[in-house]
Order: C-alpha cells, then structure tokens, then sequence
C-alpha cells in the first residue's frame, strides 16, 4: 500500500469529526484513506482516554524553571573557581617540597614533627568546613 | 521568554505535550520530570521574542521526543510489556481504549512518534520531519510503515476493522 494525495485531508477532516461528501466518495475508493482515516480514528480513541492527571499550573511551573535556572547559572559561574581552586593544589603541591628544602632549618626531625602537627590540625577543620560547606548548598 | 508570554504558552501546550508523554511513558513522575525538562529546555534556549507559536510548539516536541528517546535507550526500553502500557481512564471507549493502547505500544519509538504527530496532533511532514530530524521525504514512507504495522497489529487483535 502506497499513498495517496488525499490523506492529509482526511486526517485534518477526521480529526473534526467532519468528513465532507466529496471525501466520503474518496473514501470507499480509496483504500490508503479508509486505512488513514481507521488509523487516525483508533489514535484520537487512545489520546482522548489517557487520564488528565492535573499537571502544575502555569505559575507554578514559571517559579520551578526559574529556581532551577538560578541554580544552574551559580553552578556554572562557580566553575572556573572550583578549576582555580584545583589548580592551586596542584601548584602548591608541586611547589611545596622545593620550598621545604630550600629552607636548612625546615629540613630536620623538629620540621617534620612541627608540619605533621600541623597536619593534625588543619585537615580536621578543612574536612569540617568542607561538610559545612556542601550541607549548605 | 518573559514571564507572560511563557504562561501563555504552557497554558497552549501543556496538555497535549504531557498527552504525548503520557503515551510513551508508564511512571507519572518521569512524565512529569521530563516535562518540566522539556519546558526548563525552551527557556534556556531563548528563542527570539518574534518566534511563531507553532515553531515554539515543534521545538518543544522536539526537545520532549529526544528526552523520552534518551530516557528509553538509558533504560533499555524498547516496547513495554502487556502490563506496562499507561492506563486509560475515561468510561465508555475504556476498553477499546486500553487495547489500542497496548497494540500502539507494540509499535517501536520511531513508528509511535510518526503515529501521533499525524494522527493525534495532526501535523504536516514538513513539521513532523522538522521534530524527528529527518528528512522530509522519509516522513511519508515511515507513516505508511507504521500505519500499515499498527492496522496489522489492531487487526490481529480483532480491534482493527
């Protein structure tokens, strides 16, 4: 079955439960149409009897969209300091040992107890801050 | 999109837009996040104030037809099962409602989209090719296949006349 010029009429016209006699005659000839009109008939049938849940209405939709716009723009304008941030990890990491060692006085046993007390106190109140940090948001 | 226009729009086309979700998708809760998606979508893309409604209207299809397309491939759904296919409500035609909605869903994604902007939304080739992305010349031959396929599959159902 191929099809024929006619159809586009016959759906439009099915559609407003209208089918002038020109196209009723088209019709019983027609067996691409009888098919398009049955087809089109039987989808109307399944749209009309899908529930109509009640959806949100205009306004509240308007205030979703827009939270969720806001959201994404100060996600997006952190971006380039989370990539800063990481960025001076890695430049403070790789600097670091260099530093270190340039200092004589840093380099002995006092040093390396003096940064891992240091250590002791600044990773549990950089992790706690994290926390804050991430339940706020 | 100011504020206005937008109220004006939603309140044109988010029946039939939540329709057509209705129809591809079983939870209402996906059906509505993709619905809010497809809205969210539309006014991130800023179309010009000047944009016809109908072009508005088939852009947000579009954005809806590919959000339900990923949300199926990302869960591997292809056709639902007998128990899957959404429910009908309305008395009367309930039944053979319900059953002409378990032989659409037997159809593929592709034959189903092709199915209702025709038929349901009554559009032309030239706007559904525009909501599929494809060609305008393939819509014709994929109407008929999956006109010819669902007559077939309502016949063997005794639905099809």
């Amino acid at each position: 079955m191929s099809d024929c010029p006619w159809e586009s009429r016959i759906v439009i016209a099915a559609a407003a439960d209208l089918l002038p006699e020109d196209l009723v005659l088209h019709l019983v000839g027609c067996p691409v149409c009888r098919e398009a009109h049955s087809i089109a008939g039987k989808m109307r049938q399944f749209a009309n009897g899908l529930p109509e849940e009640p959806g949100p209405s205009a306004a509240s939709m308007w205030w979703r969209l827009n939270l969720k716009l806001r959201r994404e723009r100060a996600r997006h304008a952190e971006k380039p300091l989370v990539w800063m941030r990481r960025i001076s990890y890695v430049a403070i990491a790789l600097t670091a040992p260099l530093e270190l060692r340039s200092i004589p006085d840093l380099s002995g046993r006092t040093a390396v107890i003096g940064l891992v007390a240091l250590s002791a106190v600044v990773l549990p109140v950089s992790i706690a801050l994290l926390t804050w940090s991430r339940s706020k948001v | 999109m100011d504020e206005q226009r937008f109220h004006a729009f939603y309140e044109q086309t988010h029946r039939n837009v939540r329709a057509y979700l209705r129809s591809m998708l079983i939870d209402q809760n996906v059906v509505d996040d993709l619905l809010q998606e497809s809205y969210f979508r539309i006014l991130k893309a800023e179309l010009p104030a000047s944009t016809e409604l109908a072009h508005q209207r088939n852009y947000l299809y579009r954005i809806a037809t590919n959000l339900v397309h990923d949300y199926r491939r990302s869960r591997k759904l292809e056709t639902l099962s007998e128990e899957q296919v959404p429910a009908v409500s309305k008395l009367g035609s309930l039944d053979t409602a319900h059953d002409v909605g378990r032989a659409f869903d037997r159809l593929k994604p592709r034959e189903r989209d092709v199915l209702w902007f025709a038929y349901v939304e009554c559009l032309d080739h030239k706007e559904i090719a525009g909501i599929l992305q494809v060609g305008i010349a393939s819509i014709r031959p994929m109407l008929a296949r999956a006109r010819a396929k669902f007559a077939d599959i309502l016949r063997r159902r005794g639905i099809g006349e």
